[in-house]
């Protein structure tokens, strides 16, 4: 069912392709807390085209974080099918999803989670590092992403010396320098102030129309529910609602 | 692109572990100066353990024997032969008797003596030999008599080994006498009538430097008595032997014997014991050579270490190794366990981050391997730093000493020889190369834990922290 035909879809914003690159059916995860169960998601079947700048919506223990974390490789649902670029996850040993994650996927966390003893230039490298891209085509690539960012000057400061906001724009920096098909972001401004909050949205949807990367957020944010493409809300792990903007 | 090679690999890991070491300064510090502080400690208590090995020794062994003794002994096979003979001459008039201790002596010692010295200077071997001899027997004075050992000695050659010259002390004038008490002398060497007596028999004796005293052995089946002349007073180390020991010259004893020039060992003092092998070669040689201008044909020469001389001392070191191992290996074990911890916690702590670097890419085994990399650098360097801090720290006592005499009193006696309470530690460059290298290996291992629980975990897990699995 890999779906590698580019299709037209008047719905969405338009990228150069439209393929789909998240595709999910009947998607189920279970958490066991002691004895009992905990439904996280409950049948969710979900497409997602090249180029989306698509956010998840709800109340908080809805699922969006699990979602995400589904699309991203990091967990393995109990029921039902993830397929990225129409690759089934189910099927993927550790070190090939690790393998995804490092060539498909990049993450922005709510709390940014940067690697601490590395600077802001070293954090949006590691990715290339891991890669074994040449140094100099790192240094290109990272110095060009930072400016992009706008933190072309702070590239040498650890991430103790950057504010939240700065934090999070590394952390963006980072998660575009694998040039990811696809980059989720879970509640990527709920630690910054609406300002800074603003300037961030701004600048994921310049990467997203620019560079065509797809974008995909849990959020609560309203600002960031204005400006996404599509919004999907969840309720009790099952999509109440899906709305595309034109 | 997609994925490193192993040389692309082992870059990284290294990269990425040195910027943890160098960046995490606290971290590195407490792991670090675990590692550190443990091999010092151990390289320290190994230098002061082996310089009291030593010292026992070489107490016991300036005192007691040498490095090598040499002797003579009554053939193995001569008892045997002995008693075929009384079988088969069973109306012999002479009828041979057994050896006595006295009898045991070896012939031309100058010479022995002589040969040694060259062969052994010639094999660039520093050492000294020294001859000396002993006889059983009673000391009278006018007031009583006591059972005492006569040790025979050379008193030019003998203060180059032992302290007993250092042990002279004034004599009490007589009972009763009043006065000042009078100076002690060392035996001069052709003196065959001077005697130095310990403290106690002087006491019990009731004698003072320049009495006479009568010494009475049996000798040949028959009793024999001599005249001495008292030099001096010696304090010794113990009760018992200042009550039982005198000390005379080879002369003397060899004047009381008849004979001229033996004795009934002649012991070899090295400077360097490690050198003990080789000598005991060129003795073992030189000793079969000297064999044939022996007169007694019932005597055979034999060179013995001071191992196979003094077997209660050996026996002894070997039970103070075993103990100062079991020792060393529990205080290994803290170490070990209190390195382990901090690795442990530093790689708990740090938890999340190896999340998050899976999260992005890097894979598990990757990942595991990033820790047992930096462990290894860490553990190299530390090391290094242990070792040159052990050094630092032994330096004073292997230069100076460590004095334990306000911890152990006086000196506490091990098979007839008193225990130095000044230890002087000795460096023992195998124990540095063991202990650094076990340190580096233990750090190593100390990270394999850690490192196979994070491979084991799932980026999320990780990265949701310690706190919550
Ligand atoms: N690791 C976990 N163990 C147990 N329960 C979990 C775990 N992660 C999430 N849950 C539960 O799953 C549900 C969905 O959580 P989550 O996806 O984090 O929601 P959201 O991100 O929308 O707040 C919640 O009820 C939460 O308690
Ligand atoms: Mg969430």
């Amino acid at each position: 069912m890999s779906d590698s035909h580019p299709q037209v879809s008047e719905q969405h914003e338009v990228t150069s392709t439209h393929e789909t690159i998240v595709h999910i059916q009947d998607l189920k995860k279970a958490y066991t807390q002691g004895q009992s169960k905990v439904w996280a998601l409950r049948g969710v079947d979900l497409e997602i085209k090249a180029g989306e700048f698509t956010a998840f919506m709800g109340p908080s223990g809805s699922g969006k974080t699990t979602l995400l974390n589904m699309i991203g490789a990091l967990d393995r649902p109990s029921e039902g099918i993830v397929k990225i670029n129409g690759r089934s996850l189910g099927e993927m040993s550790d070190t090939e999803r690790a393998e995804l994650r490092r060539n498909k996927v990049g993450f922005i966390f709510q709390s940014y989670n940067l690697l601490p003893v590395l600077t802001a230039y070293e954090n949006a490298e590691f990715v290339l590092m891991v890669r074994g891209v040449p140094e100099a085509e790192r240094k290109a690539k990272v110095m060009e992403l930072l400016t992009a960012v706008g933190l072309g000057e702070l590239a040498h400061r650890r991430p103790n010396e950057l504010s939240g906001g700065q934090q999070q724009r590394v952390a963006i920096a980072r998660a575009m320098a694998g040039e990811p098909a696809l980059i989720l972001a879970d509640e990527p401004t709920a630690n910054l102030d609406s300002q800074t909050g603003a300037s961030l949205i701004a600048l994921m949807r310049k990467l997203n129309q620019e560079r065509g990367i797809t974008f995909i957020f849990s959020t609560h944010d309203p600002q960031v529910i204005k400006a996404a493409k599509r919004v999907i809300r969840l309720v009790d792990g099952q999509i109440a609602a899906d709305e595309s903007k034109t | 692109m997609d994925s490193l090679d192993l040389k692309q690999s082992i870059k990284l890991l290294f990269k990425l572990a040195i910027r943890q070491l160098k960046r995490d300064k606290r971290r590195t510090l407490i792991t670090g100066s675990a590692i550190s502080l443990g091999l010092a400690l151990f390289i320290f208590s190994d230098h002061i353990q082996q310089g009291s090995y030593q010292s026992l020794i070489k107490v016991g062994i300036s005192t007691q024997a040498g490095h090598i003794v040499i002797q003579a002994q009554e053939h193995k096979d001569e008892q045997k032969i002995h008693d075929r003979q009384k079988l088969s001459k069973k109306l012999s008039k002479k009828p041979s008797r057994k050896l006595n201790q006295l009898d045991q002596r070896i012939e031309k010692v100058t010479e022995l003596q002589m040969s040694l010295e060259q062969a052994l200077s010639h094999a660039k071997i520093s050492g000294l030999s020294l001859a000396r001899a002993e006889i059983g027997g009673l000391l009278h004075s006018p007031v009583g008599g006591a059972r005492t050992r006569l040790l025979a000695i050379d008193p030019q050659l003998e203060p180059k080994v032992s302290d007993w010259h250092k042990r002279l002390v004034p004599a009490k004038l007589p009972q009763g006498e009043k006065g000042e008490p009078i100076k002690s002398h060392w035996l001069k060497q052709d003196d065959d009538r001077g005697i130095l007596l310990g403290q106690k028999l002087a006491e019990r004796l009731d004698l003072t430097v320049g009495d006479k005293v009568v010494f009475s052995y049996s000798y040949q089946q028959e009793n024999q008595s001599r005249l001495f002349r008292v030099r001096g007073v010696l304090k010794l180390s113990s009760e018992d032997q200042e009550a039982s020991t005198a000390l005379i010259t080879l002369n003397a004893y060899n004047s009381s014997l008849n004979t001229q020039d033996q004795a009934q060992k002649v012991s070899i003092h090295l400077e360097q014991i490690d050198l003990l092998p080789q000598a005991l070669a060129i003795s073992h040689k030189l000793v079969k050579a000297h064999q044939a201008k022996q007169t007694n044909a019932r005597l055979k020469l034999e060179s013995l270490s001071w191992q196979e001389a003094l077997p209660a001392l050996y026996q002894f070191t070997l039970k103070d190794r075993q103990t100062s191992l079991a020792i060393f290996l529990i205080m290994g074990i803290m170490i070990a366990i209190g390195v382990l911890n901090t690795v442990a916690m530093s790689a708990l702590e740090r938890q999340r981050y190896f999340g998050v670097m899976m999260a992005l890419g890097l894979s598990p085994k990757l990942m595991g391997a990033l820790l047992v990399v930096e462990a290894f650098v860490l553990g190299i360097f530390a090391s290094m730093i242990g070792l040159v801090l052990g050094i630092l720290v032994s330096w004073p006592a292997v230069e100076y000493g460590l004095d334990l005499s306000e911890m152990v009193g006086e000196g506490m006696e091990v098979g007839g020889v008193v225990m130095e309470t000044t230890i002087h530690a000795v460096w023992h460059p195998e124990g540095l190369l063991l202990f650094t290298s076990a340190s580096i290996i233990l750090s190593l291992l100390a990270s394999l834990w850690p490192a196979w629980r994070t491979t084991h975990l799932s980026a999320l897990d990780a990265m949701r922290g310690p706190d919550t699995q």
